[in-house]
């Protein structure tokens, strides 16, 4: 094998090296696999002579009270079968629904392992869907009788075929479509065949009514987030175009686009009272305006803390070019909210225009010295008609913070670390490589 | 010294031409780098004269390097934000010629391999450097360094070596003639951060804690050397004869990160860097013979192996991002730029103190 690799080779040798590997724990693997297999098929198991009889016993619906000691007596590897409670003889609650919730075909496999506690009191623990099912089922009497057969199907091949070979499988009501096929099919046609319609039918409708109730309110969330993602985008789009523009008129468009987009989709989705529907739209709307200006702030508040921290790692220099450098300079005023990211532009804030979560932090500072920075034209703080205006400055904290410092992550915090101290945890890059 | 201004974008990189004297391609960004509405503007100019604008090539995202082709004497690579490359040739307008998007994270460094002069390769910020061939669609090799990679270079001296630096303080070199196993053509990772032996009659160094590596080049005329800078501020000196023996010389003394270094194409000693204090610093390594002298004027406990500096330019007003040699003419031109929208073009020998 070595000598293959390395050295020169020649076409018997790279044969030789197909040839001459060793197969041997590959070929034993195999061979255990097939006699596992054939075991699975052939291998009755210790009960089976028991089990046959006992399973037939139960699919006639009678209560087979000898065998019962059998079940109880099954050594510990058994203990989680199913099958016990299953033919145990309850005379209070004789009929398939009993039977059928002591199977527990749905309960949760750990009550598997708690096996005479259910058999006790087997009414417990089955807060499952068969119970609903039952329920809705109450006064089709004559369903409950006919449907005797095919229940205990199910539990009687638990009990019956798969617990030797397979204790795996004791989990319940997942194994149906295997036994279904197995052996119960002609019988499950059978019964299937004597439902009773209008029980079905009204189970379904409950169950219906439900399921739409879940979709519409799924249906409203999705919305609301399509229609979240749609207008930042609508927005980011507009605030290039629109810059001068005021920001509540560009809001109040898109809003009012927004709506009618919402209302055409939520009435394709399905009729709704439109009373309902325009509340639920109303909603909607001012859910995600709130959570669009948290995000918005959100992203201030980082941006503005990266360029804090930039800011403080060089505060040590005092020299004039570092005073007079355009970029911290951009960094000052990003930090004290002077400028605020709008899209793919910087806009200067302005006191008196700034959104509700701006206010207190950008009051602080006075918006004196816009003049001085060198990327700012005049103050445009007075105008009214244009409130916001472009300094073509960088964008989102993220960006700050990975592309120019450059984060590896797009993790928008900036690490404290990122001049001198060095963090080794993670492979953060900082595209400013400041050492402070 | 010669000024061009780069209106609007703030440099990354500056190459001089391989081909013309006079021609330099400088790789920018608008909004310093940060997002959209970025543009790179490549200009080349006469040498000597008032620099013009002789080409420009405008893209979507930010231009983070640039590489001429050492083949075809009017193409420029460039490493682009987005995680593409792109090729771009003078004599067609407006759009690349070839475009090869690979990288899943910012480019950060693109280089031309000298010798073969038919692959280059590429670094990113995704942890891998990947080798390409201008005619194929596709990259030939991926290497992994699993840290943002931000410089990697072929030799000048061997066609198959490379090298690279990364923000895990290690720089590593590949050899493309060893066979690709689990090592990954890796046949060299040295600790930047290793403090240098102890010397007689000085305190041991204390351990240094490792730091981010920006950027490294390859000795010209010692094929076995190399120099790194970071952020740690010393630029380092390694032979890779003696890979365990840490730097054969550290130059501390700029005041904030390195962000490029170039050995003289003219002298063996000579280094140019760039660093994020706004200046341009000339070092000697300390191996040129009869260069040693003034180390003992306000020894810097940090120094080690009798580099200096000999002189400093500090005529940008904002971070300088790239230094770049003319390999042309009088020995010592260079061309820096930097996020003052400048490109300077100087002469080295201009500013060495004597």
């Amino acid at each position: 094998m070595a000598d293959a690799l390395c050295g020169p080779s020649n076409a018997l040798q790279s044969f030789q090296k197909h040839t001459s590997v060793d197969r041997t724990l590959q070929q034993d693997r195999l061979t255990s696999r097939a006699s596992s297999s054939q075991g699975f098929r052939s291998g009755p198991g210790p009960n089976a002579g028991i089990l046959d009889p006992e399973f037939e016993a139960f699919q006639a619906g009678i209560p087979s009270a000898p065998l019962q000691p059998d079940f109880q007596h099954f050594s510990p590897q058994y203990s989680h079968t199913p099958a016990g409670p299953g033919f145990a003889p309850h005379p209070a609650t004789s009929g398939w629904a009993s039977d059928f919730q002591r199977l527990h075909i749905s309960s949760p496999p750990p009550a598997f392992t708690q096996r005479p506690a259910q058999a006790a009191s087997p009414h417990q623990a089955s807060a499952a869907w068969h119970q609903d099912f039952l329920r809705s089922q109450n006064g089709a009497a004559t369903f409950q009788g006919r449907q005797t057969p095919i229940q205990p199907l199910y539990g009687g091949v638990q009990g019956y075929g798969l617990q030797n070979n397979f204790p795996m499988y004791g989990g319940g009501i997942a194994e149906q479509p295997v036994l279904s096929i197995a052996q119960g099919k002609q019988r499950q046609h059978e019964v299937a065949e004597h439902f009773d319609e209008a029980a079905f039918e009204r189970a379904f409708d409950a169950a219906r009514a439900e399921m739409l109730e879940e979709e519409t309110l799924a249906g409203q969330e999705a919305q609301a987030d399509r229609f979240n993602h749609e207008e930042m985008e609508t927005l980011r789009h507009a605030t290039n175009h629109l810059a001068a523009q005021d920001n509540s008129e560009t809001a109040r468009q898109l809003k009012e686009a927004s709506i009618a987009q919402y209302r055409a989709e939520l009435d394709n989705l399905r009729p709704m009272p439109p009373e309902h529907f325009e509340q639920l739209s109303h909603e909607a709307q001012q859910e995600q305006q709130h959570e669009q200006e948290q995000a918005k702030s959100r992203n201030d508040d980082e941006l503005a803390a990266t360029a804090g921290q930039l800011l403080e790692s060089v505060s040590s220099n005092t020299s004039k070019k570092f005073q007079e450098s355009q970029f911290l300079q951009l960094m000052r005023r990003l930090r004290d909210r002077e400028v605020r990211v709008e899209g793919d532009k910087m806009v200067e804030v302005s006191p008196t225009h700034s959104p509700p979560s701006h206010s207190v932090l950008s009051s602080a500072p006075t918006p004196a010295p816009l003049s001085t920075a060198p990327v700012t034209a005049p103050p445009m703080a007075e105008q009214t008609d244009s409130r916001s205006r472009h300094l073509h400055m960088p964008p989102e904290p993220e960006f700050i913070s990975c592309k120019v410092f450059g984060c590896n992550n797009a993790a928008p915090v900036f690490k404290a670390g990122w001049g001198g101290g060095h963090n080794d945890d993670d492979d953060d890059d900082y595209g400013l490589h400041l050492c402070g | 010294m010669l000024e061009f201004r780069t209106q609007g974008f703030n440099g990354y990189s500056v190459k001089y031409s391989p081909f013309f004297d006079s021609r330099i391609a400088v790789a920018a960004s608008a909004n310093f780098g940060l997002r959209n509405g970025m543009r790179s503007s490549q200009t080349t100019s006469p040498r000597l004269h008032p620099i013009n604008l002789f080409f420009r090539f405008d893209t979507q995202d930010s231009l983070y390097d640039l590489a001429w082709s050492e083949a075809h004497e009017s193409q420029v690579l460039c490493a682009s934000g987005d995680g593409s490359i792109k090729l771009f040739d003078l004599s067609l307008s407006d759009f690349p010629i070839a475009s090869w998007q690979e990288h899943a994270r910012e480019v950060f460094s693109v280089h031309w391999n000298l010798l073969t002069k038919t692959t280059f390769l590429s670094s990113s910020w995704d942890g891998t450097i990947k080798i390409w061939d201008p005619s194929s669609s596709s990259s030939l090799t991926t290497l992994p360094t699993h840290s943002c990679t931000y410089s990697a270079s072929f030799s000048p001296h061997n066609p198959s070596v490379l090298s690279a630096v990364s923000s895990d303080s290690h720089l590593r070199v590949f050899d493309l003639r060893t066979p690709a196993s689990a090592s990954n053509h890796l046949t060299l990772s040295i600790p930047i951060h290793t403090p240098p032996k102890p010397r007689m009659g000085v305190p041991a160094p204390v351990g240094i804690p490792p730091a981010e590596a920006l950027t490294h080049d390859w000795n010209k005329y010692r094929d076995s050397v190399l120099a790194v800078g970071g952020v740690d501020r010393a630029i380092r000196t390694f032979d890779l004869r003696s890979p365990g023996a840490g730097p054969v010389a550290v130059l501390p003394g700029h005041e904030y990160a390195v962000r490029r270094l170039a050995w003289s194409p003219h002298l063996s000693d000579v280094l140019l860097s760039a660093s994020y204090d706004m200046t341009c610093r000339v070092w000697t390594d300390g191996s040129a013979v009869g260069v040693k002298g003034g180390g003992e004027e306000v020894a810097d406990p940090m120094a080690f192996g009798g580099g200096r500096e000999m002189g400093r330019m500090g005529r940008h007003t904002e971070f300088v991002t790239g230094v770049d040699w003319c390999l042309f003419g009088a020995e010592g031109w260079c061309a820096s730029c930097g996020w003052d929208e400048r490109v300077l073009v100087w002469d080295v020998r201009a500013v060495m103190g004597g």
